[in-house]
């Protein structure tokens, strides 16, 4: 995968997060969740993914994927 | 004879996080250890040498304040960055951060800085509020689209000093700047 498609995937984990945060309505947040697990999940399989994103960039830890920690720890 | 007053001097310095596999790993235990057993966990410096941080300096450097938030103090690290996360404000607070710039320095992180000139007025209005500032904070602290007014680099806009040049080719070539069509500071009830 191009560095500039993992530029777009984690620029697209921080717009989700920011989606996250301007709604209170948990459906829709359950709903921002998924795409983020499934950005993570695309970012994880590229195999280049070597920059966590900024805490700003990340959702709250009952939202975050179980996958990301997976990935993270050495 | 020249008709330009001299310029006085702001300083604007910033460093980019170690989110290297290592330093990630090192925070994230951390941050287990304080969610699951309430000890451990990391510390001020260690959370801003993760995120990143800003800060402004009127004495070129030598010492540089920064915006952060002012959680309960019996509010657990990893809590805090829960509810920041999830949208929530804490009120801000500005400290003395020069340690902080250091340890970046030290731990090998770029740490950049850039000036903006003020002539004498403008500077002194600005430094006369950023003292107002260091005494109590008029804003909220929170993350991009959460409730807060502003973070540690967004503050710098609310005291008062521009950050762009105006040259057009700056401007657009925030690439990502077009991609968040709407963006909120604060809290619309």
């Amino acid at each position: 995968m191009a560095s500039s498609t993992i530029a777009q995937f984690e620029d697209m984990l921080g717009r989700l997060a920011m989606q996250y945060r301007r709604t209170a309505d948990r459906a829709t947040r359950k709903n921002v969740a998924q795409q983020y697990s499934d950005v993570v999940d695309k970012l994880i399989l590229s195999g280049a993914w070597q920059e966590s994103p900024p805490p700003e960039d990340q959702l709250p830890y009952a939202d975050m994927p179980a996958a990301y920690f997976r990935y993270w720890r050495q | 004879m020249s008709s330009v007053l001299p310029c006085r001097i702001v300083t604007v310095i910033t460093f980019r996080g170690d989110r290297s596999r290592a330093f990630t790993d090192a925070y994230d235990r951390a941050m287990e250890d304080d969610r699951k057993h309430g000890r451990g966990a990391p510390s001020i410096e260690t959370c801003l040498l993760y995120a990143g941080h800003t800060g402004v300096s009127i004495d070129r450097g030598k010492t540089v304040y920064g915006f952060n938030p002012d959680p309960p103090r019996n509010r657990p690290i990893s809590g805090v960055m829960d509810d920041l996360a999830a949208g929530l404000a804490f009120p801000g607070v500005v400290r003395d951060d020069t340690a902080i710039f250091d340890a970046a320095t030290k731990h090998g992180l770029n740490v950049h800085a850039f000036d903006v000139l003020f002539p004498d007025a403008r500077f002194a209005v600005f430094e006369q509020t950023l003292k107002d500032e260091i005494k109590g904070s008029r804003y909220t602290y929170g993350f991009p689209d959460g409730n807060g007014d502003c973070n540690c680099t967004t503050w710098l806009e609310r005291i008062g000093l521009p950050l762009l040049t105006g040259r057009m080719k700056e401007f657009t070539s925030l690439s990502e700047i077009t991609q968040y069509p709407s963006r909120r500071f604060g809290e619309c009830t």
